[in-house]
């Protein structure tokens, strides 16, 4: 077994709130993401998940833990030394519009990473940049000059993805890269994906808040809540039998196409606010099963089976004897 | 389109037998008229490159009890025609011809005085972000009060009581406290909530929800189509929801209406439509999503190309270019509406029940 | 039947394409005929503007003075033409000066917060607390009045206002994602400054640039109606109109004209501004 090629330990982002206390938004996170596995993260609003990426990919970087590129910890070194690190793991955003600069055109976009780091002839370039966006998709002779806001939302995406694919990153980091997208273009660009990750060797961190997308591309899923890491495993072992009640509740909460409402909600109550977080287990709160030690102590992720582990005192699915 | 418009105008001059009316309604509630009944509305838009058809002859009947959804991405007119039955689109620029029926009364002809009589009243309608449809500056209670006070006449202190029950109905804890906070100390859903009570202070007849949970986590989501279907039991009320989420349109609609383009390609029941598809791009948009078993990377359908352009829409079906079903004369014929039982669409070559399986009814986990 | 399809509202107009409205060419070509005299004044055979002529004082615009002349009988149209020459200059130098300092600093007052962002701004709001004419009133009289001066005082003047607005629109541009992916890709600081965040700063500087243009002439005119603009016999237009100020009663136009060629050219700017600017909001807000 290779070392991860991305390893996050305990790693914490905080703010400061006007009166001086401090909100938690990422709370001590540890996960690793093996050498091209793609690790969907999910939650909903208010989970973390984009703060944990932020803070991976160091902007900024975390107030706390370590993050390891290939063994080498971005928290630590010089700027330089981050500057040269931080090329192998490139990032893709929720709003593809806004990721391209508007004031230039598609042809400097995508080579703009080749421009910063020099690197061989002008029209050995050019031939990268037209390769990418080949590769996207695109034809390159239609496209280099217009500019973002001439594009549509999913062409807007895929010239992201073909930027981020410039420097051949080890890692890539995708913070919801299609919710600000139509259905039919989301297939689009899920299908590129599929396409860019059997062709090239990368790991990837997907991010989002869709549990049917994330089903259908991730190896593993881990599953946020309120900044901690709730239930982390191979996708089908979470999708089947999820443990934690969280994960229950969000699945359950999944419509799907051919099936009635139910009666009642699967998770009622309100998300606790993140500046005053329920002591222990934060799901408590909503959690049928809570006791009096979910309030007392904060469960920690342990092992319910083989690759699957679990941040709960009462899973739903026991501890299997073997472990 | 024609031959829509034809049987629906006989049924409407009471020259053909009710079986055909209640057939062109969809087939199932019988004798009652329908509440809300739209024929042939268009809505253009001026443009700098000529004038756009956002809607294109649409027409639908809604019962009370009964929901209604539209289905469409951006760019299908769906959050235009929401706003086009409540006459909210901006007169200088807009264009709406055709007929709305509330009630008995026509919609389209009545003055402005009498239309707000009937919004918030009659009418009530909710949007997709509630950040932007409460007013950031005035209090909860003060919103949901001026609602009260305007259109029910409740003095003061009758206000603020109706408006705890109201909180209470839509399930907002701590109801009281709620009245003096602003709509930003709140949470997305606790906002969604608060637009509904707004929009049920009145006990309207018809809700109009265009993408109430699109911009709600799952959860929510649930707990709100749940509070929705609820009310809905309740009091009778019929509701038009619009949604490019067919997973939860399958939760709460009697009836789906998918939009392509301005017009209404297919509408069916929500068992019939879920069990096959007619019309190409209703199919497509279901595939476009990952299966209910999908594991492991299993590309997806997309569908290939762009919505067409509003202002220079195809002399053929505006979804040739992109069906994968496309035969020589579907770019130059215009596909009139078809009835098939309690189903109509508009395409030339209609899939089969043995083309589209229908979707999976087995547990997603 | 036929009552049951209703025309709900008024007929929309089309939208008539932008470069042909009329108000926009009028005011194009206003400002290029002025700025063709001003560049052409020394060869267009025109009267000398300091050239007096004690008979003809006061007089209402006909043949011989096409504008009429004022109360030391100086062609009134010459000295328009020249005086438009010293309100050009002084228009052009003082935005561009406010423009290229207040945009720089409000630049990196944004970009780089903190204490950069604190001390920069601290001077800013300095300089804002003096009321701008009296500044530029100090500032003229301590350096003694030429174009030169006048240009630097009001560009001085409006060096904090740009600064605002650069460091408004860096801020909300430094957390954009482009911005993010730049410093991904490793582009350094300078790098991302110049290539990233200025050229989307462009538009909002240039479009209050605009505006400026017709304050600066505004300001330069109450500078020379006060005396601090450049010295007599040289012609500015707020000059002329202090200078004919007691002649209100019987010679009205002689102020009056002055004062309506200022305002068509600051009207005809103001319009241009608008119309420019519209195109960069449609484009922003599609972002």
């Amino acid at each position: 077994m290779s070392a991860p090629v991305l390893e996050v330990r305990d790693l914490v982002r905080r703010f400061r709130r006007a009166d001086g206390r401090w909100v938690i938004a990422v709370d001590a996170v540890s996960f690793a993401l093996e050498r091209g596995e793609t690790l969907g993260l999910v939650g909903e609003s208010g989970c973390g998940k984009s703060s944990l990426a932020r803070a991976i990919v160091q902007l900024p970087p975390p107030d706390a833990g370590a993050v390891l590129l290939d063994g080498e910890d971005l928290t630590q070194g010089s700027t330089q030394t981050l500057r040269e690190r931080r090329r192998r793991m490139q990032m893709v955003f929720q709003d593809p519009v806004s990721s391209l600069n508007p004031r230039r055109r598609v042809g400097e976009i995508v080579g703009e990473p080749l421009q910063v780091w020099g690197g061989g002839l002008v029209a050995d370039q050019r031939d990268r940049v037209a390769a990418a966006l080949t590769e996207v998709g695109f034809d390159a002779e239609t496209v280099w000059a217009r500019r973002p806001h001439e594009m549509s939302g999913g062409q807007c995406q895929r010239i992201a993805i073909a930027r981020a694919l410039m420097l051949e990153p080890e890692v890539l980091v995708l913070d919801e890269p299609v919710s600000a997208l139509d259905v039919s273009v989301q297939a689009q660009i899920l299908n590129l994906l599929i396409d860019i990750r059997a062709k090239r060797s990368f790991s990837m961190l997907f991010i989002s808040h869709d549990l049917a997308v994330i089903r259908n591309l991730c190896d593993r899923v881990a599953v946020m809540y309120l900044g901690r890491i709730v239930e982390i495993g191979r996708t089908e072992d979470i999708y089947r039998r999820p443990s934690h009640p969280y994960t229950r509740a969000l699945l359950d909460s999944v419509l799907v196409p051919g099936r009635a409402l139910p009666e009642q909600e699967a998770l009622g109550g309100e998300l606790p606010s993140i500046h005053n977080p329920p002591s222990g287990c934060h799901f408590r709160t909503r959690c049928a099963r809570a006791t009096e030690r979910c309030a007392s102590e904060v469960p920690a992720l342990s092992v319910i089976s083989d690759g699957q582990r679990s941040a709960c005192f009462h899973p739903l699915v026991e501890m299997s004897a073997s472990a | 389109m024609s031959e829509w418009r034809r049987s629906d105008r006989q049924a409407l001059a009471g020259e053909v037998s009710a079986d055909v009316a209640t057939e062109v309604s969809g087939g199932r509630v019988p004798e009652l008229a329908p509440l809300l009944s739209v024929r042939d509305l268009s809505v253009r838009f001026a443009s700098p490159r000529g004038a756009v058809c956002a809607v294109n002859g649409v027409g639908f009947d809604l019962h009370a009890g009964r929901t209604l959804a539209i289905v469409g991405e951006s760019g299908s007119g769906k959050s235009v025609l929401s706003r086009s039955i409540l006459r909210l689109l901006p007169a200088s620029t807009t264009t709406q011809t055709g007929e709305i029926r509330f009630d008995g009364q026509a919609l389209s002809l009545m003055s402005e005085d009498a239309l707000r009589q009937v919004r918030g009243r009659e009418i009530a309608m909710i949007f997709q972000d509630p950040m932007s449809s409460l007013n950031p500056v005035l209090t909860i209670g003060r919103q949901i009060g001026e609602v009260l006070g305007k259109h029910l006449g409740l003095a003061r202190p009758a206000r603020e009581a109706r408006t705890i029950e109201l909180l209470e109905a839509v399930g907002i804890s701590a109801p009281q406290q709620r009245l003096g906070e602003y709509p930003h100390q709140l949470s997305g859903g606790m906002r969604q909530r608060v637009m509904i009570a707004m929009a049920l202070a009145c006990s309207p007849k018809i809700l109009i929800a265009d993408e109430p949970t699109t911009a709600l986590d799952v959860t929510i989501q649930m707990q709100i189509l749940v509070l929705l279907k609820r009310r809905q039991r309740e009091t009778g009320m019929a509701m038009i929801f619009i949604s490019h989420d067919l997973a939860a349109v399958s939760g709460v609609a009697d009836e789906v209406a998918v939009m392509y383009a301005g017009r209404i390609v297919e509408q069916a029941p929500v068992d019939e439509f879920f069990a096959s598809r007619r019309m190409p791009y209703g199919e497509a948009l279901l595939r476009a999503r990952p299966m209910a078993d999908a594991f492991g990377g299993q590309r997806l359908e997309a569908i290939g190309g762009r919505p067409p352009d509003l202002a220079a829409l195809p002399q053929g079906c505006a979804f040739a270019d992109r069906c994968r079903h496309v035969q020589p004369d579907c770019q130059v014929t215009f596909p009139p509406m078809v009835i098939e039982g309690a189903r109509r669409y508009a395409c030339l070559h209609p899939l089969s029940d043995a083309a589209t399986p229908g979707v999976s009814t087995e547990q997603a986990t | 039947m036929a009552e049951t399809m209703a025309t709900v509202s008024a007929s929309a107009k089309p939208a008539t394409p932008k470069w042909r409205e009329p108000g926009l060419l009028l005011a194009v070509a206003w400002l290029l005929a002025l700025l063709a005299l001003a560049v052409f004044a020394p060869w267009l055979g025109l009267v000398s503007p300091e050239e007096a002529d004690l008979l003809a004082t006061l007089e209402p615009p006909g043949a011989a003075h096409w504008l009429g002349t004022d109360s030391l009988g100086r062609d009134t149209l010459s000295r328009l033409i020249w005086g438009g020459k010293v309100s050009l200059v002084v228009a052009i130098g003082s935005v561009a000066i406010g423009l290229a300092i207040g945009g720089a600093l409000g630049l990196v007052a944004g970009f780089f917060g903190s204490m950069t962002d604190r001390l920069i701004m601290g001077v800013m709001t300095v300089m804002l607390c003096f009321p701008g004419i009296i500044l530029a009133i100090a500032l003229v009289s301590s350096l003694g009045p030429s174009v030169g001066n006048v240009t630097a005082a009001i560009g001085v003047i409006f060096v904090p206002a740009f600064a605002r607005i650069a460091r408004a629109n860096t801020l909300s541009l430094r957390d954009r994602e482009f911005v993010m992916a730049a410093r991904l890709i490793g582009a350094s600081v300078p790098r991302i400054l110049m290539r990233e965040v200025l050229p989307n700063l462009m538009p909002a500087l240039l479009s209050y640039a605009v505006v400026m243009l017709g304050v600066a002439i505004l300001a330069e005119a109450a500078l020379g109606f006060l005396g601090l603009s450049v010295r007599p016999p040289q012609p500015s237009w707020g000059g002329m109109i202090a200078s004919e100020r007691s002649s209100l009663v019987e010679a009205p136009l002689a102020v009056f004209i002055p004062a309506i060629w200022m305002f068509l050219t600051v009207l005809s700017i103001n319009w241009i501004g608008e119309s420019a600017r519209r195109p960069f909001d449609i484009q922003a807000q599609t972002l």
